[in-house]
């Protein structure tokens, strides 16, 4: 048997590098990203996790933001590839094998930012396989991932032959969305913390992955495969983006009014230390959620160019979103006391990321971008490949 | 097969912190400020000088709580936090992967990372040291100079800890939140 | 990543770790003499984990601070992997403080001297040769190139063995080197560590009450604690007693200091008394108690000495609790309430405090403390100050021989008192630099001791060590002070040595014994092993000056032979340490309390008359010493005596009673601070700043600055400040803190090393002994710590 037999290879690779103007400026990018990528590796090796800013108080930092940036970005965009699928959306079918094969390249990139931020990977492999724990929920993710992966994987190898499987797709969109809905969990199931525990994360979670499916879609669409057919799909993708944008709103409002009702220790520390931050302003709200909201509600009706560059934003402003939420369940210490004299006692707990950490979780974009290009260069991703 | 616990006359606590290089001795605990498995905790005295509040300024020592419901165990993905069969909670570091899930999980702070073995510890009660050797102290109880500490088996109505918590009243921290823990502050 | 998940074992050492110890092979080569079983070795990590094995339990008794707490030092394989307090000795009662649990890192300080070492560059520049201890005396003896020896010295000063002068800090081996300096080699210069301590205690209850005594606070019920900071400055069984029974669980208490200290935290009632004003507190108490005769009329009457006298001074001089008000800064009322409360106890203990001198008036605080204690009559009983009996050991008999060329003590300019023993540190210092001594004095002998950082005004007693024309220094670790010596000899840690059985306690008496856990690392030698062959090697030459010298010798020569003088006069400076320190041990233990005695003491490292029958456990944290009956709660003793007016001392130009005086009024300048100092449980003084374990619990040494203060200045915690007095200045971190008054300034003493090769302490903290000034107190010329006004500047 041949490897093309599994895995849709196109009959004539041809790797192009001859980019258009915003192909170059993207190609740029992503190479010193990945250069970037590379130090920060580098430098892990070097210094393991003293690389790392983190610290007893602030065990996570921003690698696992970056991770669960990628995570709900690849859910998201598997979960309306397989819906388009499943419930048969004709609209969004142009892009249907893109945006699998592209859900899992954000997974693995997201991975590639895992496989650096948790300390002991191939403990993991064995050891969750050995004596996983089903009350945890990393433990579920273990188990989500890979069968979200495969089933995505089984979903596209047969779209290319020209099969719709509604199992499949059922399946994948079904763990995809386990997947995130666990990722939330993690924060949503720290029963200790005031802040984080509750229903807000999961749906959060779920939320904004989808809104990252819709944003990638359209960025691919927009910049990358300039069809006339993939508009119909981003300006249905655009209805839903005013849903989804609108309900994140309204539970971030809701979560905020609950926190700082009655001044709840715990909980409004974080919010005055949320509002005082220009990044959620700025890229969280203003450019991540509002100006794509205005864009899909009050912009031009046939033309997406705007709502694609709003999705570029939105992008950035999920990542920032991400960055916040790693940041707001930690920053309130377990312990109020001083354990020696000469400390102040302990208030909000800061954490900056160091250069190592963000060259591996933003590198890893570039490696995104990377894989992104190759699947283009190397899979059967548009029509004229099908069937 | 013991329930081991710990009750604690925290108000003879002058913050001596004997008890925190006794531990570190005794377990080969890693050097370094942040790398504690058990602290006092103590706090500014409300007011200005010389009206000082004296009530509000406390020495509290703590460590791990040995929950009996411990959500540091809970999320463990890899079982590798576990109780054994004394009901101690403790990190198989051939199972930890520092996922960290644990140190966030634990309301007590009472966690950190090893950079030894780049894996999370805790206290264990001495179980692989003391208790291994067949003594029935902790290295932190042995050594307190005002005796704040009392190690023993909560299953045993004759322990000296049993009879401790049944004659005098007690407090645990954050026990609203359900994790039942094994150290009793008596008041 | 693969590389980690294989190294990535349970305890494996770490990298940290390893390149700190550096030398662990090198250590392996030198430590035995050939072929023999390795009796110690150094550990691969800082922190050892104890393991199930089987191990030595070496009963030991805790040398890193005054205190002396038992202990068992857990010994793997040569290695010391913990110490576990000891259940046996009624002084420590089962407990090892954070100190002396951190002791471990003393022994394997990789900063430690390890080698004698002789002087090759200029003092201070740190330049030394590693020496055979055979060189290193010989340097002593002869000198080298760039210094003289104590031979040329000697030869010089015409045998006036005066010219040497020595010093040496607390400790059990303490004894055995004043015989070595003051009786074997003959000189009176000794300035001991009591002239920087505690010498006005002492010398205030001995002459008010007859002894210092021990508080039995594990039965008082009220307490009065002034300047002693007992949760921070541990002494046993004192600390114990008093934090079990605090906080409304039998023991009142009321605490007076200037700092909101952990102790403080602990009280009732808190007094932020200004400093140096105890005194007029104390007198007022007196005051009320007199007008009110709320005093104990039986005991008085019975035991006091110039009662009425006294009595007249206090009404007469109106030491009233508003006239005090104006001058402690503690509300009238508070004092009248507290000496009624103090009088209303059945077990009142106004506690003696034991610490260096803070005021010029510290001799007269102690008599008026002594006394005001005397007038509540609890002396003597359960629950008051105890007078009981220490457990004798034989004397032990030194031969020493008589010097006429020696001289006398000079020390004594503006000291009313002087103790022809101890001498006074700074006053003799001064009078050494300022050149005012009637002859030269040209040899400092230091041994554990580091006058450098603990002596106050550091540039004054630098100039005193660069005065000398040879500084020897015998330590555990390279010491500022050691910066200034010629010749540096290594002295083994108190776990790697057997050291004189000592007695300690007056209401549970007992015997303890230090037992060499290990053998001595590197070629650090036993003090005792250092004064013997140090003393060999002194022998002949010395007594060959005298013999030039010495009219006395030449005549007693001329009648007897020089051979028969040289033995039987003491002139074998080492004949003291013929038997060594074991072997003492065993002859004195069983000369006084018998074989079995000595096999108690030898396993237990305690042993008291009937221990095995008193000796028992009551629950996992406590042990019984002594039954009730048994205890020396009330003794007949002809010292129990209260001298109220004390008439011999006004010959001497001292007040026969306690007086305060306008000079003893606290004021600061405007725009300065009083400098403050004290300490915390976790350090000891100089000799732990090193000690890695420890700066993980304080890393350095803060100034405390109100926090209303710092506010206005802009200081935040951790900025630089600059700290200035007349003696010098420093740079430290600020703490800003409301447990300070707003015109004090508290720093720890201790840190802040100038020796590079102190590598966890160099440069780290300030050193308070550069910025307090050279006041000393009038009755014996002890050093004064808190009467220094700093002014502070943030950089």
């Amino acid at each position: 048997m041949m490897m093309k037999d599994f895995i849709p290879l196109k009959e004539n690779i041809h790797i192009n590098l001859n980019f258009s103007m915003v192909g170059k400026i993207v190609a740029a990018a992503s190479v010193i990203l990945i250069g970037f990528y590379l130090f920060g590796v580098v430098n892990f090796l070097e210094h393991g996790h003293h690389a790392y800013n983190t610290t007893r108080e602030h065990p996570w930092g921003f690698l696992v933001s970056a991770y669960e940036f990628f995570v709900a970005l690849s859910m998201g965009t598997i979960a309306i590839a397989t819906s388009a699928i499943f419930f048969d959306i004709k609209a969004l079918k142009p892009l249907v094998k893109r945006m699998l094969v592209f859900g899992l390249l954000a997974l693995i990139a997201g991975f590639a930012v895992f496989l650096f931020e948790i300390g002991h990977p191939i403990t993991m492999v064995i050891y969750t396989a050995l004596s996983g724990h089903p009350t945890s929920a990393l433990f579920w993710l273990g188990v989500f991932y890979p069968l979200t992966m495969l089933f995505t994987a089984i979903t596209y190898v047969l779209y290319v032959k020209g099969k719709e499987s509604k199992v499949y797709s059922m399946l994948a969109l079904i763990f995809a969305n386990s997947s995130i809905l666990t990722a939330g969990s993690i924060f949503g199931l720290l029963n200790d913390n005031a802040f984080a525990s509750g229903v807000f994360y999961q749906i959060e979670f779920i939320a904004s992955g989808i809104l990252g499916g819709i944003f990638l879609f359209s960025i691919i669409a927009k910049f990358f495969i300039t069809t006339k057919e993939f508009e119909k799909g981003v300006l249905l993708l655009k209805g839903a983006s005013i849903a989804l944008i609108s309900l994140l709103l309204i539970m971030y409002l809701v979560k905020f009014l609950q926190a700082v009702y009655g001044d709840v220790p715990g909980k409004v520390e974080i919010v005055e230390h949320i509002f005082a931050s220009p990044r959620f302003w700025l890229f969280e709200i203003l450019l991540g959620l509002v100006f794509p909201l205005f864009v899909a509600i009050w912009g031009s009706k046939e033309k997406i160019g705007m709502f694609c560059l709003a999705s570029v934003f939105g992008l950035i402003g999920l990542m920032s979103a991400r960055i916040n939420v790693v940041e707001a369940v930690q920053i309130v210490p377990k312990q109020l006391m001083k354990v020696t004299e000469y400390q102040l006692p302990p208030s909000i707990i800061s954490y900056t990321p160091s250069m190592t950490e963000w060259a591996i979780g933003l590198g890893a974009i570039g490696i995104f971008i990377f894989l992104l290009f190759i699947a283009e260069s190397v899979l059967k991703l548009d029509k004229k490949d099908a069937h | 097969m013991a329930r081991y616990g710990m009750a604690l006359d925290y108000k003879n606590c002058i913050n001596c912190r004997a008890c925190e290089v006794a531990c570190k001795e005794e377990n080969g605990v890693e050097l370094g400020a942040e790398k504690h498995r058990i602290w006092v905790g103590s706090n500014n005295p409300d007011g200005e000088w010389p009206n000082l509040s004296l009530s509000s300024a406390v020495f509290l020592p703590s460590q791990c709580q040995h929950c009996e419901e411990a959500p540091c165990q809970e999320v463990c993905p890899t079982n590798a936090t576990y109780y054994n069969d004394d009901g101690i909670v403790l990190v198989d570091s051939d199972k930890c992967i520092l996922c960290t899930y644990c140190m966030n999980a634990c309301p007590y702070d009472a966690r950190y990372v090893d950079e030894r073995t780049m894996t999370v510890d805790k206290c264990t009660f001495c179980s692989d040291t003391r208790l291994a050797r067949g003594e029935t102290t902790t290295a932190c109880q042995a050594t307190c100079p005002t005796k704040v500490r009392t190690f023993g088996d909560l299953d045993d109505p004759n322990s000296e800890i049993s009879q401790l918590l049944e004659n005098r009243e007690h407090f645990s921290l954050k026990a609203h939140l359900g994790t039942k823990p094994k150290l009793f502050y008596l008041r | 990543m693969m590389q980690k998940e294989i190294s990535r074992r349970r305890f494996l050492q770490g990298s940290v770790a390893l390149s700190v110890i550096g030398g662990s092979a090198l250590a392996e080569t030198h430590l035995l003499p050939s072929g023999k079983e390795p009796l110690s070795r150094i550990p691969e990590s800082i922190t050892t984990k104890t393991s199930t094995k089987q191990a030595q339990e070496v009963p030991f008794l805790c040398g890193i601070c005054v205190n002396k707490c038992a202990g068992f030092a857990r010994v793997e394989d040569g290695i010391i992997t913990k110490l576990d307090p000891n259940p046996y000795f009624p002084k420590s009662r089962n407990m090892l403080c954070a100190r002396g649990n951190a002791g471990i890192q003393t022994t394997y300080d990789p900063d430690r001297l390890k080698y004698p070492l002789v002087r090759i560059g200029k003092r201070g520049d740190g330049k030394y040769k590693r020496v055979s201890w055979e060189e290193a005396y010989d340097a002593i003896l002869n000198g080298t190139r760039l210094f003289k020896g104590l031979k040329e010295i000697l030869d010089e000063e015409k045998d006036n063995r005066s010219t040497i002068a020595y010093c040496n800090g607390e400790g059990l081996s303490k004894e055995g080197f004043e015989s070595l300096m003051g009786e074997k080699i003959g000189t009176v210069n000794y300035v001991d560590e009591v002239s920087i301590c505690l010498e006005t205690v002492l010398g205030g209850y001995f002459a008010t009450i007859g002894t210092y005594g021990e508080a039995d606070l594990g039965h008082a019920d009220y307490l009065v604690i002034a300047g002693a900071n007992r949760a921070e400055a541990i002494i046993t069984p004192d600390t114990l007693d008093l934090f079990k029974r605090s906080e409304g669980r039998g023991l009142k208490t009321i605490v007076l200091d200037p700092r909101f200290t952990n102790t403080a935290a602990k009280a009732d009632r808190w007094y932020a008394v200004n400093p140096g004003t105890d005194l007029a507190f104390v007198l007022a108490l007196t005051h009320v108690v007199l007008t009110e005769e709320l005093y104990d009329k039986t005991f008085v009457a019975s035991h006091a000495v110039g009662f009425e006298s006294y009595k007249t001074h206090i009404l007469s001089n109106k030491y009233t609790p508003e006239w005090a008000e104006k001058i402690t800064n503690i509300p009238a009322g508070e004092i009248v309430r507290t000496a009624r409360e103090f009088m209303a106890a059945e077990h009142p203990i106004y506690y003696q405090g034991r610490r260096s001198v803070f005021s010029k008036n510290d001799f007269q605080l102690r008599r008026a403390m002594a006394i005001f204690q005397g007038l509540s009559g609890n002396l003597n009983k359960k629950g008051g100050i105890i007078y009981g009996e220490p457990l004798k050991l034989p004397e032990e008999e030194i031969s020493a021989p008589i010097y006429s060329q020696a001289k006398d003590r000079f020390d004594h300019e503006g000291v009313a008192i002087l103790s022809q023993r101890a001498g006074s540190w700074m006053v003799f210092r001064d009078m050494v630099v300022e050149k005012k001594s009637p002859y030269r004095v040209r040899a400092m002998f230091m041994r554990k001791h580091n006058p450098v950082d603990s002596v106050p005004d550091t540039a004054k007693t630098i100039r005193f060590l660069e005065g000398m024309d040879l500084n020897v220094i015998i330590d555990i670790l390279p010491s500022d002070s050691a910066m200034f010596a010629d010749v540096i000899l290594p002295e083994a840690s108190y776990l790697e040595k057997t050291s004189p059985v000592t007695s300690y306690g007056l209401l549970e008496p007992a015997i303890v014994q230090r037992k060499a856990a290990i053998k001595p690392l590197y070629e650090t030698k036993v003090p005792e092993q250092i004064y013997k062959e140090l003393a060999t090697v002194l022998s002949k030459p010395l007594f060959d000056i005298s013999k030039k010298y010495d009219k006395d010798l030449q005549n007693e020569i001329k009648n007897r032979g020089e051979q028969a003088v040289y033995k039987e006069d003491g002139y074998i400076l080492s004949d003291f340490w013929d038997k060594d320190v074991s072997e003492k041990n065993k002859e004195r233990m069983v000369k006084a309390f018998g074989e079995k005695a000595w096999k108690i003491l030898e396993e237990k490292g305690v042993y008291y008359p009937h221990i095995e029958q008193y000796h028992t456990q009551l629950n996992p944290n406590e042990y019984r010493y002594y039954p009730e009956n048994r205890k020396k709660y009330h003794v007949q003793t002809d010292a129990l005596k209260l001298i109220c007016d004390y008439k011999h001392l006004a010959a001497k130009g001292v007040d026969p009673m306690p007086t305060w005086k306008e000079e003893y009024t606290f004021s600061v300048p405007e725009g300065q601070f009083r400098l403050i100092t004290g300490r915390h449980a976790q350090f000891t003084q100089s000799a732990t700043t090193n000690n890695m374990m420890l700066r993980d619990l304080i890393p350095t040494n803060y100034l405390w600055v109100n926090q209303r203060v710092a506010r206005n200045r802009g200081i935040k915690f951790g900025d630089m400040l600059e700290v200035k007095s007349r003696a010098g200045k420093v740079t430290i971190k600020a703490y800003p803190t409301e447990k300070i008054a707003p015109n004090q300034v508290f720093m720890a003493h201790g840190f802040g090393s100038m020796n590079p090769e102190m590598t966890m302490s160099y440069g780290n903290g300030a050193n308070d002994a550069i910025l307090l000034e050279d006041i000393h107190e009038p009755v014996y010329g002890a050093a004064v710590m808190n009467e220094t006004n700093v002014e502070i500047r943030k950089v």
